[in-house]
């Protein structure tokens, strides 16, 4: 891919545990992606206009401390009401339920403790690869492209 | 008993070997930091046990003064409240953020009557001690427990508060203001102590956190004990005695693998604290004050096979006595899993009884004594130790480290350690990497159970914020929150002010955001 990939970043909740996403910022980086950390104790509304204002291609969000589902799902609904397609990709601790139904909202990927980096970055590509490539059926590159740069 | 010639003799053992009190030889010259704690133990007499302390905290108000009065009636002599994140952060039950995360990693504990509940069975006469996890909120934990403490006539209980900030800028990550301003605030919490003659500990330096985030535990040691300086230059810049600041401080350290390590750990700090007040702060000799430290058991368990954990902790409970730890805590069986059940955290309090009246450990005073094993490993860690010391010095110091980064890349580069060594096969985790038994698993199930339903503890808490604010007197409430901002504008001490707040019935969110404001003012 050319283009470099985007991508917002943000812990959930009041959740301190911010190893694992440090880590995931650094091989995001270290594998051509533009990182954006939003830091700790984020809310809904931060991490939203912050995807829309900086034009991110995707959103990675982090909560080991309970919330990851309900945060998750919340971040979602709201970028789509937005009319933002925004792939959201989640890591981190909660009840089974809780996952399904963040999944069930719409976000793309969880993933657990012990996911391999490279997997991670790999998801983060091809969210953002598949996403692209059926938006590419309804646009024009060329006018997406516009579009983008109309933002920054 | 035997002849009773000699006092510090025991024959309470079944072949009634004679036990001593403390063993001495010539070949071995201890420091003086080691003889004066010896020395002051034995006065004090044997068992030569650490006081016992439970770390609990969850759900309620209430469910947590069900679980340390049980566990007081089981023993347990001193009380750390661990309260949960939005309480350790300044934040409402009902604010945005604090969603599913309300009495979940300890106590919901938003207000002075929260706190007043959590205590409501604790006999008060009878303890030894208390205090509260309130790194960042080191005047709001403090003034909670003070008031209770004056309110029911409890002057003796000791402190026992955490209240060391500047760990959590990269070890624990509760942090809230900035670390300059965070060395205050835990100051002005030792400061109060000592004017109001309030006994025990405002602040507990802790290497464990660091030790836990990758640093391993003798890097942890060295921040820890840099920590420690930062807050007693700030204390002595005040006027205050080195000696009695010294005095007021406790060292919660830990090593979570090795026996004899963890053992020489506690030693070890003895006389790397020594050095210091000798070094730094020209205190010598018998005007030391004997360092008191803390330990907590814990560190290897795993979750697959939860009652094999309680092997694990009865041998670093025994590694903490021998190395001479003054308050201890052990962790649950099935705290990998959860917040312990009541089953688990009444073990792990009966495991340290046992460790600490049977079978002889804590008998004699400094047991290892002579041990060639123990000097050599106590050689590597206060030179090591020291040296660390010295770079985190010349890397900028404790509190500007924490900004430039140089802490935190430490941390980075020493995590995984142990992970390494037990995927390499270095080193034996049983049932992990050795004497794999995938289905006999449920024999080491143990009785825990995730029994609180966390979503009605969110809403009950709420219901009854909602209720405290609206019977409360408002305009009391932004009287003393004003007062609040003021001590924070200037260099008064905050506790006096923050203390009104809380009984005026102001939340530990209303007073966090009244520091911030006096602080940016």
């Amino acid at each position: 891919m050319s283009e470099r990939i985007r991508v917002v970043l943000a812990k959930l909740g009041l959740d301190g545990h911010d190893v694992g996403i440090n880590l995931i910022g650094k091989q995001l980086r270290d594998n051509g992606f533009e990182v954006i950390y939003l830091g700790k104790r984020v809310s809904t509304e931060t991490i939203v206009n912050t995807a829309m204002q900086e034009d991110a291609d995707v959103v990675g969000l982090s909560c080991l401390s309970g919330g990851l589902g309900y945060f998750a799902a919340k971040t979602v609904t709201q970028l789509r009401a937005q009319h933002l397609d925004i792939p959201v990709l989640a890591g981190g601790i909660d009840e089974p339920a809780e996952i399904e139904r963040m999944l069930e909202v719409g976000v793309s990927r969880h993933f657990g403790p012990g996911t391999s980096l490279d997997d991670i970055v790999e998801a983060f590509r091809s969210a953002v690869t598949d996403k692209r490539s059926s938006s590419a059926v309804d646009h024009d590159p060329a006018t997406e492209k516009t579009l983008r740069a109309d933002h920054s | 008993m035997g002849t009773n010639e000699d006092v510090d003799l025991s024959y309470s053992n079944d072949g009634r070997v004679p036990i001593r009190a403390e063993y001495t030889t010539p070949a071995v010259t201890e420091s003086p930091a080691i003889t004066a704690w010896r020395a002051d133990r034995i006065k004090r007499g044997g068992p030569f046990r650490p006081r016992y302390m439970v770390y609990a905290g969850l759900g309620s108000p209430e469910m947590t003064a069900e679980r340390i009065g049980a566990l007081q009636q089981l023993g347990a002599e001193s009380f750390l409240l661990a309260a949960d994140l939005p309480s350790q952060l300044g934040f409402d039950p009902d604010h945005e953020l604090a969603h599913a995360q309300v009495g979940r990693a300890g106590v919901s504990c938003g207000n002075l009557a929260d706190f007043e509940t959590i205590c409501s069975k604790i006999d008060l006469k009878s303890a030894d001690s208390i205090g509260m996890l309130s790194n960042s909120v080191g005047h709001i934990g403090m003034g909670m427990v003070s008031a209770v403490l004056a309110d029911r006539g409890a002057g003796h209980v000791k402190l026992v508060m955490q209240n060391d900030p500047l760990k959590e800028f990269t070890a624990r990550g509760t942090e809230i203001h900035e670390p300059a301003e965070s060395v205050r605030i835990a100051c002005d919490c030792v400061a109060y102590a000592i004017d109001e003659n309030i006994p025990g500990f405002p602040l507990t330096v802790c290497s464990n956190h660091y030790d836990v985030a990758g640093a391993g535990p003798i890097l942890a040691l060295a921040f820890a004990f840099a920590n420690a300086t930062a807050y007693m230059d700030e204390l002595v810049g005040r006027g205050y005695d080195p000696a009695q600041v010294s005095s007021r401080l406790m060292f919660f350290l830990n090593e979570r693998s090795d026996l004899f390590t963890e053992a020489a750990a506690f030693r070890s700090a003895r006389n790397i604290w020594s050095d210091i007040l000798t070094e730094r702060y020209g205190v010598v000799g018998a005007k030391q004050p004997v360092a008191t430290l803390m330990g907590y058991a814990h560190g290897l368990e795993t979750a697959e096979e939860p009652l094999v954990n309680l092997p694990r902790v009865t041998l670093s409970v025994l590694a903490s006595v021998l190395g001479g730890v003054d308050y201890l805590c052990a962790t649950g069986y099935d705290e990998a899993i959860r917040i312990p059940s009541i089953d688990a955290a009444a073990l792990a309090l009966r495991t340290m009884q046992v460790v600490g009246n049977e079978h002889g450990a804590a008998a004699t005073v400094d047991p290892l004594v002579g041990s060639l094993k123990l000097h050599d490993i106590e050689d590597y860690i206060q030179t090591t130790v020291r040296l660390e010391m010295d770079r985190l010095d010349k890397e900028g110091g404790p509190v500007d480290a924490v900004k430039n980064d140089y802490i935190k890349l430490r941390i980075d580069e020493n995590r995984g350690t142990r992970e390494g060594q037990i995927a390499r096969g270095e080193r034996v985790m049983v049932g992990t990497n050795a004497y794999r038994a995938t289905e006999q698993r449920h024999l080491f199930a143990g009785q825990s159970s995730g029994e609180i339903d966390f979503a009605r503890i969110e809403e009950l808490a709420k219901e009854k914020l909602a209720k405290h604010k609206a019977t409360r007197d408002n305009q009391a409430v932004r009287r003393t929150l004003h007062d609040v901002v003021g001590a924070a504008s200037t260099v008064e001490n905050l506790l006096p002010p923050t203390i009104a707040a809380l009984r005026a019935g102001a939340t530990a969110a209303e007073i966090v955001q009244a520091t911030r404001e006096g602080f940016q003012a």
